[in-house]
């Protein structure tokens, strides 16, 4: 299996239609991938259904580049394996 | 008990882009009924939608009324009722790669695709209303703004019945298209020409019911939904002001639910409602007769 974060390049890479080397954690959804917020809708559906997770409005809030994506969805994958669903859906977010 | 069975009948529902909007609860209440369901969607929304109709985080919204079974569309089309015919996109449209991907995405294309599929169309839910500057009132609304507003909002319905007419006529066959009170009397959040849009739309149901009534026995009617909380009416504003002020003041003194429009929309698209045409029905708790 694929490391998160190349399953996620994958996944903006495929709904977005760029290629994978242009891709990187520091890459800006808004500046470098020119997304709106439809497109961040789609991207979001398909994340949630690769991870099997729910990204709240309130966390999509705070993610503005690749890496921050890649780090919300490692969190929340850490969790639901350890079985803790302690911060699940709260959307603490760091931002850069 | 009287029964309202829509078995085999064909049913184009336009402005699907969420589970939460009035056109998906309306698409859900029409299979309910044993419509076969078309669903047309802006070519932006084409992957979401398919997404909901997937995905299992979205099982529970597919779920039908009345122990129906599951929420499951025919048919999925692109179609940007701004366009009549491919020839009317644009240059930066036509090369958006949003776009590129679809062939077809004019009303035509869809009514090529229902002509080819089915020969027939018994139904059509007109779900669909933009403008660019819904969140400028009236009076800083720009001139471009106004027409898109009146051409995807307003003319879409003329649009879509003058393609649909041919695949319509002489079955019995019913257009709903969905209006708000804020084109009769002003609601002051609602600008960007959308109010415009809703009267152009209100007297042109009425004039598409005379001309259709006299060519194909077509029925044409309006549902005025109450303020709900849909995705395009969040972008305009403080809506859950909106709803509490229409909950408060209305007969029935709640906000509406979007099962409610669904199911008027498919009483008027059944043979029960077959006289009934031209008119508005106000599916809003009474908040329309209200005078303070
Ligand atoms: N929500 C309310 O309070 C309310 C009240 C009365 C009437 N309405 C009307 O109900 C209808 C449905 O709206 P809703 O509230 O369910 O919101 P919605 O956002 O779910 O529906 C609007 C739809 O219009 C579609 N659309 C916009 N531009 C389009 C285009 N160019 N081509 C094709 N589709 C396009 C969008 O994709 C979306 O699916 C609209 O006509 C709206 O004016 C809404």
């Amino acid at each position: 299996m694929n490391s998160i974060e190349e399953r996620v390049i994958d996944i903006i890479s495929d709904k977005l239609g760029v290629a994978k080397d242009q891709i990187t954690r520091e890459t800006s959804l808004i500046k470098d991938l020119q997304t709106d917020s439809l497109d961040i809708v789609e991207l979001v559906m398909d994340l949630e259904e690769e991870f099997d997770l729910q990204i709240p409005d309130q966390a999509q809030q705070n993610i503005h580049t690749v890496g921050q994506i890649i780090d919300y969805i490692e969190r929340e994958v850490k969790q639901k394996k350890s079985g803790s669903w302690e911060g699940q859906g709260t959307g603490a977010v760091t931002k850069d | 008990m009287i029964p309202i069975d829509l078995s085999g009948k064909v049913a184009l529902v336009t402005g699907v882009a969420d589970n939460e909007g009035f056109a998906w609860a309306i698409a859900k209440a029409l299979q309910a009924a044993g419509a076969r369901i078309v669903l047309s969607c802006h070519p932006r929304v084409m992957g979401i939608v398919e997404s909901i109709l997937e995905r299992d985080q979205d099982a529970e919204s597919r779920i039908l009324p009345f122990g129906a079974g599951s929420f499951k569309p025919e048919k999925v089309l692109p179609c940007d009722v701004a366009f009549d015919t491919m020839d009317d996109v644009d240059e930066k449209t036509r090369t958006d790669r949003r776009y590129a991907k679809f062939a077809d995405y004019s009303i035509k294309g869809v009514m090529e695709v229902i002509g080819r599929e089915y020969g027939v169309l018994d139904i059509l839910i007109h779900a669909v209303a933009f403008s660019p500057e819904i969140k400028n009132p009236m009076w800083q609304t720009s001139r471009k703004a106004y027409h898109t507003a009146l051409s995807v909002s307003a003319y879409s319905l003329t649009g879509l019945l003058r393609a649909a007419q041919p695949l319509m006529k002489d079955r019995g066959a019913s257009a709903v298209a969905l209006t708000y009170v804020g084109g009769e009397r002003v609601v002051p959040h609602y600008g960007g020409g959308m109010s415009t849009a809703k009267a152009a739309l209100q007297i042109d149901a009425k004039q598409l019911a005379f001309n259709l009534g006299r060519n194909g026995g077509i029925r044409v009617n309006l549902i005025s939904a109450g303020p709900y909380a849909s995705r395009a009416a969040r972008a305009i504003g403080d809506i859950n002001a909106m709803i509490q002020h229409a909950a408060e003041h209305s007969p029935l003194p709640r906000p509406i639910e979007a099962e409610e429009v669904a199911n008027t929309a498919v009483f008027l698209c059944s043979p029960l409602a077959s006289a009934i045409t031209g008119q508005i029905v106000y599916v809003d708790c009474g908040y329309n007769i209200m005078g303070v």
